[in-house]
């Protein structure tokens, strides 16, 4: 009982010194990096940073209070974005993780602009091209993704 | 009175006659025309590399219009076929048509989606409806927006000098 309520004391420390954290995010891809933090076993300087989409930020763990706890953010570049998870889902009904038919005829309406795509369902379309059979976003949607996704769909490529 | 005969045959003539004649301009044809535009897909990319997926607006002419499904008020299937295609079910499209406004003419755009690349002897077939009274000539169609991409690259190349056959029948 005492070490529950001490990890919540910590926890509730954390979130008082870390107001940049809950700060409002508006793009869907962050790359966030460490800025002078010591203490939870880091170090500032040349670690790599994490990565996280929109509000869900992976923090390391185990987490621990931090002596001066700050976080800047950057729009990720595409490279960086590769390897967040985007997975071609588009479709909000879809919650299988992976692209289904839906998904390609979302991204194919939106490719005669019949529709417009969300921040969010840009952020999941944009796979193509693949580069060493991983997504490696140009920054666009276009026929592209909407072949590869197609092609996903259909079990002629995977990634 | 044959006389008044004759008179009312001449003055029908003159009004009939006069609503014959040029391209592009309204008459008196009554007869339903198509036009069949076709557009090639083999060659359109480099390095051998097989195209998969195709998007072009065609500019459509005065009085050229698409057959629209009466349920659903959008073009109707068979406006945009891909004639040739070794398996159907892995064939995709979307067709967006802007009707014509006295401002501005019609548009047809389409992309064409085949999962597993488009044949060598695959073509793209466009159904297109000609108003009676007009006479397109297959100068009047344009293309714009012209772009392909690949099966092994999944890159979109913007094709800038596209060959086009419009057939009117």
């Amino acid at each position: 009982m005492i070490k529950i309520i001490v990890t919540a004391l910590v926890m509730a420390l954390i979130g008082l010194a870390s107001p940049q954290v809950g700060a409002t995010m508006t793009s869907s891809s962050y790359l966030i990096q460490r800025d002078g933090v010591t203490g939870g076993g880091l170090s500032p300087g040349t670690s790599p940073g994490y990565t996280g989409q929109g509000a869900l930020v992976a923090l390391p763990t185990p987490v621990t209070a931090l002596s001066s706890p700050s976080f800047t953010s950057s729009q990720a570049s595409p490279a960086q974005a590769a390897l967040d998870g985007r997975n071609g889902v588009i479709d909000p009904s879809n919650t299988s993780g992976v692209p289904q038919l839906g998904d390609v005829l979302i991204v194919l309406k939106a490719a005669v602009g019949d529709l417009v795509l969300t921040p969010s369902q840009r952020f999941h379309a944009d796979v193509a091209p693949l580069r060493n059979g991983r997504p490696d976003p140009d920054g666009k949607v276009d026929l592209g993704d909407v072949l590869l996704i197609l092609r996903r769909v259909v079990h002629l490529v995977s990634w | 009175m044959y006389r008044n005969l004759a008179l009312c045959a001449a003055l029908l003539c003159c009004l009939i006659l006069p609503g014959c004649g040029g391209g592009g301009s309204a008459g008196s044809n009554a007869a339903t025309a198509k036009a069949v535009t076709k557009v090639q897909t083999a060659g359109l990319l480099p390095g051998g590399e097989v195209l998969g997926a195709i998007r072009i607006t065609l500019g459509l002419p005065y009085g050229v219009t698409v057959a629209l499904d009466p349920a659903t008020g959008l073009p109707a299937a068979n406006v945009v076929q891909l004639v040739g295609a070794a398996d159907p079910t892995l064939v995709f499209q979307q067709v967006h048509y802007l009707a014509p406004t006295p401002t501005a003419r019609g548009s047809l755009s389409f992309v064409v989606v085949n999962a597993q690349g488009f044949g060598a002897l695959e073509y793209l077939a466009v159904q297109l409806d000609i108003t009676p009274g007009y006479f397109p000539a297959a100068g009047d169609f344009t293309v714009s927006d012209f772009a392909v991409a690949g099966i092994s690259n999944y890159q979109e190349t913007t094709i800038s000098n596209p060959t086009l056959s419009v057939e009117i029948k």
